[in-house]
Order: structure tokens, then sequence, then C-alpha cells
């Protein structure tokens, strides 16, 4: 029997490859998702591992468009924040000792 | 230049200026997201709260914002000391790391009189000293203790059944002792780790003289207990109740300790299991999962249930104590304990699993009974299953050094730490989860793992949701856990 499949389709000039992978790849234990640039499009072709029901496919799918915008904003609080958050990591290991010059 | 700022500066109406601070969100449930900061402090959003604070369209006057100011996830004009205190309270979170090891394991003996199917670190049978440590295995192994620069040291004893071997234990006492004396006492702690059957007055007077804990294992009620652990005479349960009778008489009630192990009998009984410790006086148990390591898997008893299985028995242990707890009676579940105190405080527990970079080598070190040293008890574990991945050297021929520098303790830290792995890096729980290299290698084949099929990922996000909702939905179990945060 064939495995379940679907086709999800993202705007490439709203969302970057980073985001779509990183999406795709908290599904790998329901689904491998080839993800191909199509012209303005992300086109991600969802297998599924397992026999599903339409319903449980159709809220996976809804899932995967949410985590997609979930991982946008992640990428947007990672860039914004990424100076302070090096600079935090500098003072925690100050006194450690762990860092020291050669 | 007027001494006042205009009027707009005070107007408190629409979105503020505000700098967004290091945090991660990751969904809670259906509606809510939990959002962490880096030294570990959360909030609970829905999703239009967490859209609107990242793209700087949060009003300053709602409740979300001031919360997320007073927690450190954004910093305006009146609250950038925000970025100071966080980079504090994280160097508080990390000062373990520079601790260095503080739990150093001596493996005294292989041999065991009992024979149980999940044993996972592969005991050998009574007649075969060839699995005893020597004393000139023991005492390289305690040269190699005192070179740690950690500030507390415990020395803990296991087996086998580490009595077994009693007379080395004596001697590693005694010698420690002596050592530490004349290196400036840091404070130094022994634990005996053993099933109590052989436990005799000799070995509790000397106990009673230095200051040692005991470490036992309790499964729950007789006919479970018997039946996870036989032994000859088929009395593992009478000869452990009677042991911890015993050992509290010479020691003290606190001085004994329990642990339990989950095998598929245990699953339909949390309850039972509990009512036993209860019944026992203990004021805490750790409802703990098998490991994937020595006979428990040779006998599949770790193939023998799932992850869901185990967090359906957790979960249930989890509410009936605490229902004890609303009823008035003080009881801990320990794994809930190390967890709560990593989201609701800024310390560290030092639980070697639950660490990031992972806690082998740097929280503890295993010297086996050969010689052999490993980064931890379950990479001794693996080694007895012909898996010497984790093994960093040999007491004999090996240096301090060439054992905490070596390639096969730093390439599996480096590689495994959460804040730079996939998936781990944008999670919320990172804060509060840890590396575990050594059952990702068991698992999956590599130090790092795949999370979203990884056991171990499964089960502790589950555990962290049900922690977190319990905490929001119901203010008399934040206060509960609240209490239990400081025990872990």
């Amino acid at each position: 029997m064939d495995t379940p499949s679907a086709v999800v389709t993202f705007d490439a000039s709203l969302f970057s490859e980073e985001t779509i992978k990183k999406a795709a790849y908290t599904f790998a234990a329901a689904a491998s998702v080839d993800i191909r640039r199509s012209g303005v499009e992300w086109v991600c072709a969802f297998r599924f591992l397992r026999p599903m029901k339409p319903e449980d496919i159709h809220e996976t799918v809804e899932s995967f468009r949410i985590e997609v915008l979930d991982q946008d904003l992640r990428e947007r609080v990672a860039a914004e924040t990424r100076e302070t958050r090096n600079s935090i990591l500098a003072v925690a290991f100050s006194r450690t000792g762990l860092q020291r010059s050669e | 230049m007027s001494k006042f700022r205009p009027l707009a500066a005070f107007d408190q109406s629409g979105a503020a200026p505000y700098t967004l601070l290091p945090f991660r969100f990751t969904r809670l449930d259906r509606d809510r997201y939990v959002a962490s900061n880096m030294a570990g402090e959360y909030a609970v959003l829905d999703r239009t709260t967490v859209e609107a604070l990242v793209k700087h369209q949060l009003a300053s006057d709602t409740n979300a914002y001031r919360d997320l100011a007073s927690r450190h996830f954004l910093i305006d004009a009146d609250s950038s000391v925000g970025r100071d205190l966080l980079a504090l309270k994280v160097r508080t979170r990390l000062s373990r790391l520079s601790e260095f090891t503080g739990l150093h394991i001596f493996v005294v003996t292989l041999r065991c009189e009992h024979s149980c199917p999940y044993c996972q670190v592969s005991r050998q049978s009574m007649d075969t000293e060839a699995f005893d440590m020597t004393l000139n295995t023991a005492n390289r192994a305690l040269d190699l203790v005192f070179r740690s620069p950690a500030p507390h040291l415990k020395i803990e004893f296991q087996g086998g059944e580490s009595l077994l071997n009693f007379p080395l234990i004596r001697h590693i006492i005694v010698r420690a002792k002596k050592i530490n004396a004349a290196q400036g006492d840091r404070p130094l702690q022994f634990v005996i780790a053993t099933n109590l059957a052989l436990i005799d007055d000799e070995m509790l007077a000397f106990a009673k003289e230095h200051d040692i804990l005991i470490s036992t294992s309790l499964d729950g009620p007789a006919d479970l207990h018997n039946c996870n652990r036989p032994r000859p005479g088929r009395d593992s349960y009478e000869r452990t109740i009677a042991g911890i009778e015993k050992a509290r008489r010479v020691l003290g009630h606190d001085r004994v300790g329990a642990l339990m192990t989950t095998t598929k009998e245990s699953l339909r009984q949390p309850r039972a299991i509990i009512d036993e410790y209860i019944r026992q006086g203990f004021d805490s148990i750790f409802l703990r999962p098998l490991s994937p390591y020595g006979f428990a898997v040779k006998t599949k008893s770790y193939a023998a249930y799932d992850v869901s299985s185990w967090l359906a028995f957790y979960f249930k242990g989890l509410s009936y104590i605490i229902e004890l707890n609303r009823q008035g009676q003080r009881f801990v579940e320990s794994y809930a304990a190390i967890i709560l105190s990593k989201i609701l405080t800024p310390f560290s527990s030092g639980y070697v699993d639950l660490g990031s970079p992972a806690g082998i080598g740097i929280g503890a070190v295993v010297y086996n009974y050969n010689g052999a040293v490993y980064a931890s008890d379950e990479a001794r574990m693996l080694a007895e299953m012909h898996d010497e991945t984790f093994k960093l050297g040999d007491v004999h021929t090996a240096s301090y050094e060439d054992i905490f520098l070596s390639d096969r303790l730093l390439d599996p830290l480096e590689e495994s730490v959460a804040l730079s792995v996939p998936m781990c890096s944008d999670c919320a729980f990172e804060p509060y989860c840890g590396a575990d290299p050594v059952f990702h290698h068991a698992t999956q084949g590599d130090y790092v793992g795949r999370k979203p099929t990884s056991a171990f990922c499964q089960r502790n996000m589950a555990i962290f949701r049900h922690l977190i909702r319990l905490m929001e939905d119901d203010p008399e179990v934040r206060l509960i856990f609240r209490s239990w945060a400081s025990r872990g």
C-alpha cells in the first residue's frame, strides 16, 4: 500500500530556505519532506511514514504551516538578539576559568 | 533644552520602542506557547502575543508587556538593566561547569547475588572474583579523584553488589579521608549503593563512623519487588526492608535513600509503588524508566514498554503524589523536583542526564573494577555490552590530563551541546533539558541524535509540558511545585 502524501507551498519571498528546512525537520518522525524551489514558491512534498486518516493528514499539514510561521518568528528573534546573546554568554563564562588566553 | 521629556514619551497607549532579549518559544498545547529566556525563566503566551512581541507591536500598558519586561524578554528605556541581570542569572546557572567533576563512582565489584533480568550493569555470578576491583586499582583511581578541582567531592560505591567487596570500600574510605585531610579538607561525602541483602552490624558501624549514606533499590510492594529482583530464597524484598530498618536505626532515618526502576509489571501499579515508599517512611520517590543498557536490552526488558506507556505511568504517579500533597502529605517526585528547580530557580541541579554541556566526565566519572575509566555510569553499562566508545582511559596507564582532555570526552561534549543542536537550539525547554550523548549514541548511533525520533526528547518534552501546564492551570499545584523546586 502506498504511504499517504501531501504538498504544501509557501511564498518564497516571505520565507527563507532555513525557515522551511527547520520546520520540515521537526516533522521528521511523521514524514519525509522533499523541499524544492519552484519559481516564487517553496514546494514541500510530504511523504508520511505510516498510513494516516485524511483528517490526520490535514491536521499535520496545518501544524506544518504554523510551524513555518513560528520558525520565521524565531529567525527574526535570533537575528535581532544575536549580539546580546553572545555578550551574555561572554559574561556568563567570564569568571569560570574555562576561557584562558594562551 | 527642556527639563522634561515630551508628552508623547508618557503615552503608554501604543506600542513602545523596546529591544528583544534572546528567547525561544515552543508550543505548549493547541492555544498556548511557552517562551523561555537564557536563564530559564518562562512565560506562557498565546500566539498573538508571541507575534506582537517579535514584531515590536506589543503595547506597553498590557500585563503581557510588563510581565515580559520583568522576566527579561525585552528591555526598554525603563528596564535597560535587564540585560545585565539576565547575564548574571545565566552566569549563576552555568557556574557549576567551572567546578568540574564532583561525583566519582567506584565499581568495586561486578559480582551480585541477585539475578535481575533488567540489570543494566551486566552483573557477574558470586564466585568470579576476577570481577572485583583490586587495592592497586583503587589507589590509582583515588589519585585521580583528588586531582579534581571540584569544591565538593562525592565518592559512590556501586556494583554488582558493592558490599560483596566491603574490605575494599573500607580501604578506599580510610585512604580518601587521609588524602583529603592532607589536601586541605574539602567537603567529602560517601555513598554506598547496595541492595542491603548482605549488610551486617560491622558494616553499619563503619558506615556510622564515616558518615556514609546508603542508597538502595526498592521497586515497590513485595510481589513486584521480588518479581523484578530475583535472588536465592526469593526474599529480596524482605531483606531490603529489614536492611532499611536496620540501617536507619544505626545511621539515622534520613541517611538511607531508595531508587526504583520501572518494569512492564510496574506500569499498572504506580499507586501501589508510591504507597510502598510512604509505608517505608520515605518522603520522595524517583520514578525512573529503564535505560537501554546491559541485561535490560539482552532480556528485552527495555523493549517491553515504549515511551508513551512509561509517560502514562509517570503522569498517573505524579497525579497521585500531587493529590497526596493537597491532602497534607509532604511527598516529592524526585525527577519532577530536579526539573522544577531548573524551571523555577536560577540554580542548576547537576543531575548528569539533564546537563548541557552533558554531565559526562565533567559532572561524574566512573572507575570500573578493572581500572577502566568511563565518562558516566551509563558509559560503563554500554562497555559491558562491548561498546567502549566512552572509555576515557585506564587508571594504570593514563594521567589525569590524558583522561579529561581525551577526544573521547571532548568530542561528545562539544558536539552535543544543546544550544547548537538542530531543534534543541530553538526549543523553549532547552534550559531545562540535557544533551545525553551516551543515550543517543546507544539508541541512534551518534552523540547528537535525531531529536524528532529521540525517546529522550519525547519523554522529556512531554514531562516539561505536563509540569508547566499543571502549574499554569492550578495555583495550588504551583505552590506545591515551588516547595519541590527547593529540593531539586
